[in-house]
């Protein structure tokens, strides 16, 4: 198999971790136009949860996710009734600090709570391959991409087939209007960082299964997570799938053929490509106005 | 040291601080500033024996920002030193009192902390910070006034080849930390014929690689795979499809232990399996490293390390106890880096001894000129602050731990080579 082939493949799989991650982050902004730099942190701390339960029951981190998405939305309710909402001036530039000490604050509980150690589950699928022609597939990925697209799916029936999903919509179009047909702005803030928190878990579940992460990993994070979600359209759940996509194809492929020097590089310039030709991103508005 | 993070930006950054430094440094000389070069008011030229005040050592350390858990375990090391050494009555018949600042990982906030910890608290004695990024803008400062810099976490070579001679890079050369595994293998009655060589673009990991590549291609080794990788990479299965392509004899990783993890699991996916792996962060991480990979994948996989618990150097096993007692866990939780800030304490306690001074000018000459154990090896500073006394180690992931398999004189184990199949 041409090497691009099989690093676009690579790429592609990986890209399933990275939409899971990035897709709650991508619902705060559009729910409530704010920039939630915890989500990196709120991933790792998901990620810290799988571990947790394999450890003391052995429970595999996908089945896990009925535990630790109840449990990170929960989180995610009480963090924006606690803190978010209180932010009632220079609401985009406050979030940034808030959620950064927020972010801070989960890095130094997990110190204290798992020590600084890496932690990662070896569950037995995470070395299984099997062939597709002659080019070797890991089925853990394949694992985290079928649920990316399951849960990504069954967020944007939620937004488009349900009651709630269409004040959520309405929010993200446009807040005020929202608010003046009755809209409990509040409530529904509330829930939609619930629910990007509970996407985290499920993002974490994924990355603690095919990567080794500490406390401090969510760092690395922030950058990528960020780009898809500028790339994909501020607001966006299925840009935020597009844009991890050739993200972390053009990353592999770029590793593959030319240089891994470059392989971080290119991708912003992609970014920046496709931002000077559509400035809302590939999908955002587009669906927005579709609503 | 293995900072695993550090980027053509952080370089850039550490330029201009060190930039920022120089003008500082002109511009306090025109104001007609002084340097405090005697350490704090009661541990100066004079009367450093008839003092009762504690000795205070400083240090910047990253507790927060991307450095904070390699910061935590130094600040353990420091610790666990400092409540030795005052439980075995001190240095000079004083207490030990540390003073730690946090320089969040960021080289401007180092500058200002060393600053602080020299001209404001001025302290008696400097220890230095985390990474050589970080120690290089620090020794700077250490070197504009004169201060003793006692650096134990600065494994790449830039913080010496500045000529300091406030410089005490107590650090195994970290460049030599893989030449005792090439040479073995070339010896070996199954020498490989190839390499390839996957390093993250880092001051320390490239001087180290750089360095065994040398010895394996002076004897004959061909490189077939030689990429350097960004910090912060999301994919590794593609970088590490190059070896297993190539099928590659020896793999020698210059990784950060999460990318040592994700390329091995990548091998063990490309179902390719080389005589031997080697890399710069791996199984001298203790059982992270085997709970992350499995047992059976994690057998077999070689680390250049400074340290390890089983090291049989004076006062290793005291220390192991020591931490344990401390911190709980067992002996392989112990990451080196708390070892090797425990052993530059260690330097420090015999050159004050040595010198029987707190004064900075006769810490650098008594440093200079004695040669001191501890936990991590033999320690003797030439004229650049170069150890030059101290070999690293080479462990094997073996039934469970990591085993000393070179050199010999330290070894517990018998090398592995080639090494098994993944799975067993």
């Amino acid at each position: 198999m041409h090497p691009a082939l099989s690093a676009a493949i690579d790429g592609l799989l990986v890209a399933g971790v990275y939409a899971l991650m990035s897709s709650g982050l991508t619902l705060v902004f559009g729910v409530m136009r704010l920039i939630n730099v915890a989500q990196a942190a709120f991933v790792v701390l998901g990620g810290y949860l799988s571990y947790m339960l394999w450890e003391n029951t052995g429970l595999d981190p996908f089945v896990g996710l009925i535990v630790t998405m109840p449990a990170l939305f929960c989180l995610g309710v009480f963090v924006e009734r606690a803190f978010i909402s209180r932010l009632q001036r220079e609401r985009l530039l406050m979030s940034l600090l808030a959620t950064f000490a927020l972010a801070i604050a989960i890095q130094g509980l997990l110190d204290v709570v798992f020590s600084t150690d890496f932690v990662k589950i070896p569950v037995a699928y995470a070395t299984d391959t099997f062939a597709v022609a002659g080019f070797l597939i890991p089925k853990v990925y394949v694992l985290a991409f079928a649920m990316s697209v399951l849960i990504l799916t069954g967020l944007y029936l939620l937004l488009h087939r349900t009651t709630f999903g269409r004040t959520v919509r309405a929010t993200m179009e446009n807040p005020l209007g929202a608010s003046l047909i009755g809209v409990d702005l509040p409530r529904v803030s509330a829930i939609a960082f619930g629910v990007g928190t509970a996407l985290a878990a499920a993002g974490g579940a994924a990355l603690v299964t095919t990567t080794a992460i500490h406390g401090a990993s969510w760092y690395g994070l922030v950058p990528t997570l960020l780009a898809i979600v500028i790339l994909g359209g501020l607001g966006s759940i299925s840009g935020a799938l597009v844009a991890s996509v050739i993200l972390l194809v053009a990353e592999s492929v770029t590793a593959a053929v030319w240089s891994p020097v470059w392989a971080t590089t290119v991708p912003y310039v992609v970014l920046i490509l496709v931002l000077l030709v559509r400035p809302q991103g590939i999908t955002g508005p587009r669906e927005v106005r579709a609503q | 040291v293995k900072s695993g993070r550090t980027s053509w930006y952080a370089r850039c950054r550490a330029i201009a601080v060190l930039s920022a430094v120089a003008a500082f440094g002109i511009a306090g000389a025109g104001c007609g500033g002084s340097d405090s070069n005697g350490g704090s008011d009661d541990g100066g030229e004079t009367g450093a024996a008839e003092s009762t005040d504690p000795i205070v050592v400083g240090a910047s350390l990253s507790l927060s920002g991307e450095f904070s858990d390699q910061g935590e375990a130094v600040k353990r090391g420091y610790e666990l030193w400092a409540d030795h050494v005052n439980e075995q009555g001190g240095l000079l018949g004083r207490q030990v009192e540390l003073k730690i600042l946090s320089d969040a990982s960021s080289p401007e906030q180092v500058v200002t902390n060393y600053e602080q910890l020299i001209t404001r608290d001025e302290v008696d004695v400097l220890l230095g910070p985390f990474s050589t990024g970080l120690s290089k803008p620090a020794s700077v400062v250490a070197h504009r006034h004169q201060y003793a810099f006692f650096s134990g976490l600065a494994g790449g070579p830039e913080i010496v080849e500045q000529g300091f001679p406030e410089v005490l890079n107590v650090a195994i050369d970290g460049s030599t930390l893989m030449n005792g595994f090439g040479e073995w293998v070339l010896a070996a009655p199954e020498p490989p014929a190839t390499a390839a060589y996957l390093v993250l673009d880092n001051d320390f990991t490239i001087p180290i690689t750089e360095s065994v590549k040398g010895v394996l291609e002076g004897g004959g080794v061909e490189t077939v795979v030689d990429e350097l990788y960004p910090p912060d990479l999301s994919d590794f299965a593609a970088l590490a499809r190059k070896a297993s392509d190539a099928d590659a004899d020896v793999v020698v990783l210059g990784s950060a232990f999460e990318e040592t993890i994700a390329f091995v699991q990548a091998f063990v996916q490309q179902q390719y399996n080389p005589k031997a792996v080697i890399t710069v962060q791996g199984p001298d991480f203790g059982s992270a490293f085997a709970e992350a990979l499995g047992e059976e994948n994690a057998a077999g996989v070689l680390a250049g390390a400074t340290w390890n618990a089983e090291l049989q150097t004076p006062g290793n096993e005291e220390f192991v106890d020591l931490y344990v007692a401390a911190y709980g866990g067992s002996p392989a939780e112990i990451v080196d880096f708390t070892a090797m800030a425990y052993s530059t304490g260690e330097v420090v306690a015999q050159v004050v001894e040595a010198a029987q001074s707190l004064e900075q000018e006769q810490l650098i000459e008594a440093a200079h000129a004695g040669e001191f154990e501890t936990i991590t090896g033999p320690v003797k500073l030439d004229e650049q602050g170069l150890n030059t006394a101290a070999t690293g180690i080479t462990l094997q992931w073996q039934d469970g731990a990591p085993a000393i398999v070179l050199p010999e004189e330290f070894a517990n184990a018998t090398f592995e080579y080639p090494k098994a199949d993944w799975g067993g």
